[in-house]
């Protein structure tokens, strides 16, 4: 996989790189916005990673500029301003995602993964299936291997959501973001808490285990293939 | 130099102001009267005049010269103000009191104003007379007069008057004016050696308030309030800044020591990835303490600055209590719920939703009460209900409460009441839910839950505007 990633901090540029490369990542690095958005316009990337203060050029006014020549690329950004309402700016201009700094790698990597399938995958599925584990959207039923389990509405979110991304590590940010929308961390581990029922429901009486938890980093989804 | 001060002091410089008026003022009104006054003397004294030339007049025509020369003499012999002349155009006198034409009267032919000289026994005095000539026939002049000198005198005298009267008001007035601003500049004085004293560093000074409350005694009043603000948030500040040395140099002291162990140890790779994932957790807590530190600063540095939507708290509340169910079911506790529907304010969801788990935490945590105690279940109690104008949401447990000299300082940045620190946390989860609350015009009370913890926490009602219905 191609990934631009434009970042000013050259200590954090070369630990990512570094870090996405060893991943199996092909990454083009720039530290100023006005060259990073030349690299974004020319060549073809599968995500771009993009700071918000940078030298010459914003993070913002580059993503509204390869927005407006029409280049869709999932964009992740990375900022140190984390106001709610600065996300929101960063999602409008045309992010994907927005990730503040100081952050975790495995977090960044989650996120990366999710992004690039999500450009991948086309149109969203009516039924999403994990090994005998299946979702059906319309009816908002789960079954596994034909049994009917009964889920409460917040368990059915969460478990669409890790369907969604089957086979990738789903960080407990990420969850909370996505299926609670909080964007602040509650202290206690509420969502180890959701994840252990949620288990107990799909993968107790079940041999194989489907719902793994990916120690340091979070949740996996996958039929083990 | 003190004189100099006060002259210049706005008191003074208004009461100056006010008697300049004042005095201009009475010299208007003094002027005016007495020249109405003295008009209406001067028609009197012609009128007099007038009449008594018409009763002369008719003696003459009655018995010509020298009847009216009789009557002359005779009325000149009364006592009285009037003055008579009757004689040639040349000056001499036939009959009247008057020795000769007097000289103011000579060349006209109008009343005028004269001197003449009055004398009686052994006294001889010029007094000042007013006159009017008349020609008579056969080259005669008949004189008709009456002395002013009183009159003049009255005028003179209360002219007199009037300006000791302004003089004795312009000092009085003065005077006055110096000592209500001394007064005024001797407690502006204290209010700025008290604000020097202040700016010197000793915060603990207050004005002196003299108890008249009078306006500069509430402005006394109000600085003093400040003052009291200020020290409380100066203390508050010296607390953080010390708190902050402490409770930030433990856990890098901590990486530090991880990290040393980690070169050190013996046991090779596998203790020393133990030991940098230790690192790394407290690097992690270590940068939440540092987002808690900065969203507090910043909710306390102005509200105004935050997101403000209508937020449905009944809503907010129910979500919370949905991701906190499993857990508090975990922990073997028991949640008790009560929610009123649709009861919105103006906040932001996620502040508003993050200072309610900060306080379902901190139950969560030490909202276990005497589990000997027989048939003790811990509940934790969450409601949102409608009290007046505001929304009132109310996080319950039962376990061993807050003492009361304890309650004011749980608000405070990096205060934990448990002194062992054996349970995780950062000590700024109540600032948080305080700064939250400040933002949005919110109060919060803790209560007393018989056994345990009752906060309260409420912001005023803002209803969703309803569109008019058909």
């Amino acid at each position: 996989m191609q990934i631009l990633l434009i970042e000013d901090d050259l200590e954090t540029a070369r630990f990512l790189c570094k870090a996405l490369g060893e991943s199996g990542h092909n990454v083009d690095h720039s530290d100023d916005g006005e060259i990073g958005l030349q690299y974004g316009l020319k060549k073809e990337y599968d995500v771009l990673i993009i700071d918000r203060m940078l030298p010459n050029r914003d993070g913002l006014s580059i993503i509204e500029t390869l927005r407006q020549n029409e280049i869709n690329t999932p964009v992740l950004i990375l900022s140190a301003l984390d106001k709610v309402d600065e996300r929101v700016k960063g999602l409008k201009s045309g992010g994907d995602d927005y990730l503040t700094k100081p952050f975790a790698l495995s977090e960044l990597q989650a996120r990366i993964e999710v992004l690039m399938r999500r450009h991948g995958s086309g149109t969203e599925n009516s039924e999403l299936k994990v090994g005998d584990l299946l979702l059906e959207r319309m009816s908002q039923k789960v079954s596994r291997s034909g049994v009917d389990i009964q889920l409460v509405p917040r368990e059915y979110r969460l478990l669409e959501y890790l369907m969604r991304h089957k086979g990738q590590v789903v960080t407990r940010t990420m969850l909370l973001e996505n299926v609670w929308d909080y964007h602040f961390d509650p202290g206690t581990n509420v969502i180890d808490v959701h994840m252990s029922r949620l288990r107990s429901k799909i993968d107790k009486d079940f041999d194989e285990t489907l719902l793994q938890t990916i120690r340091g980093a979070g949740y996996m989804i996958t039929d083990g293939a | 130099m003190a004189l100099n001060r006060l002259f210049k002091t706005t008191a003074f410089r208004l009461s100056a102001v006010y008697l300049l008026v004042i005095i201009l003022a009475s010299i208007a009104v003094g002027t005016y009267t007495g020249w109405k006054t003295n008009a209406l003397l001067t028609q009197q004294l012609v009128e007099v005049i007038t009449a008594e030339v018409k009763g002369l007049a008719e003696q003459y025509r009655q018995g010509g010269s020298s009847r009216l020369a009789a009557t002359i003499a005779t009325r000149s012999r009364k006592p009285g103000n009037s003055l008579y002349f009757f004689g040639t155009q040349a000056g001499r006198k036939i009959a009247g009191s008057l020795s000769r034409i007097p000289t103011e009267l000579r060349q006209v032919n109008r009343g005028a104003q004269f001197s003449y000289i009055w004398q009686q026994d052994q006294k001889r005095e010029k007094r000042n007379a007013v006159g009017i000539p008349f020609r008579v026939d056969g080259g005669l002049v008949l004189i008709v007069g009456r002395d002013i000198e009183d009159q003049l005198n009255f005028i003179y005298t209360a002219r007199k008057m009037f300006f000791i009267g302004l003089g004795l008001l312009a000092a009085f007035g003065l005077g006055t004016g110096l000592w209500v601003s001394r007064n005024l500049l001797n407690r502006i004085n204290q209010i700025s050696e008290t604000s020097k004293s202040i700016m010197a560093g000793d915060l603990s000074e207050r004005i002196p308030i003299n108890g008249s409350n009078d306006e500069l005694d509430q402005l006394s009043a109000n600085l003093n309030n400040m003052l009291t603000k200020i020290e409380s948030l100066m203390s508050g500040m010296r607390e953080v800044t010390d708190n902050i040395a402490h409770d930030l140099k433990t856990p890098i002291n901590r990486i530090r020591i991880k990290a040393e162990e980690a070169l050190i140890d013996p046991h090779g790779e596998k203790a020393q990835v133990a030991a940098l994932q230790g690192t790394i957790e407290e690097a992690d807590n270590l940068i939440k303490t540092f987002n808690a530190l900065l969203k507090i600063a910043r909710l306390e540095a102005g509200a105004d600055n935050e997101q403000k939507d209508i937020v449905d708290l009944s809503q907010v509340m129910e979500e919370v209590a949905e991701l906190y169910e499993p857990v508090i079911d975990d922990e073997g506790m028991e949640l008790k719920l009560s929610i009123s529907e649709n009861l919105t304010i103006l906040a932001d969801r996620q502040l508003i939703s993050q200072a309610i788990t900060n306080v379902i935490d901190n139950a969560l945590k030490y909202g276990r009460g005497d589990l000997k105690a027989k048939d003790h279940k811990n509940i934790i109690e969450l409601m949102v209900r409608q009290n007046n104008q505001y929304v009132e949401i109310h996080i319950a447990d039962n376990g061993e409460g807050i003492t009361e000299e304890n309650k004011k300082r749980v608000f405070r940045r990096f205060v934990r009441l448990e002194e062992s620190r054996s349970k995780p946390g950062s000590g700024l989860g109540l600032s948080m839910v305080g700064a939250v609350i400040n933002a949005y015009k919110g109060a919060i009370r803790l209560e007393d839950n018989e056994p345990g913890l009752r906060v309260i926490m409420r912001f005023p009602i803002h209803p969703i505007p309803q569109l008019a219905s058909a």
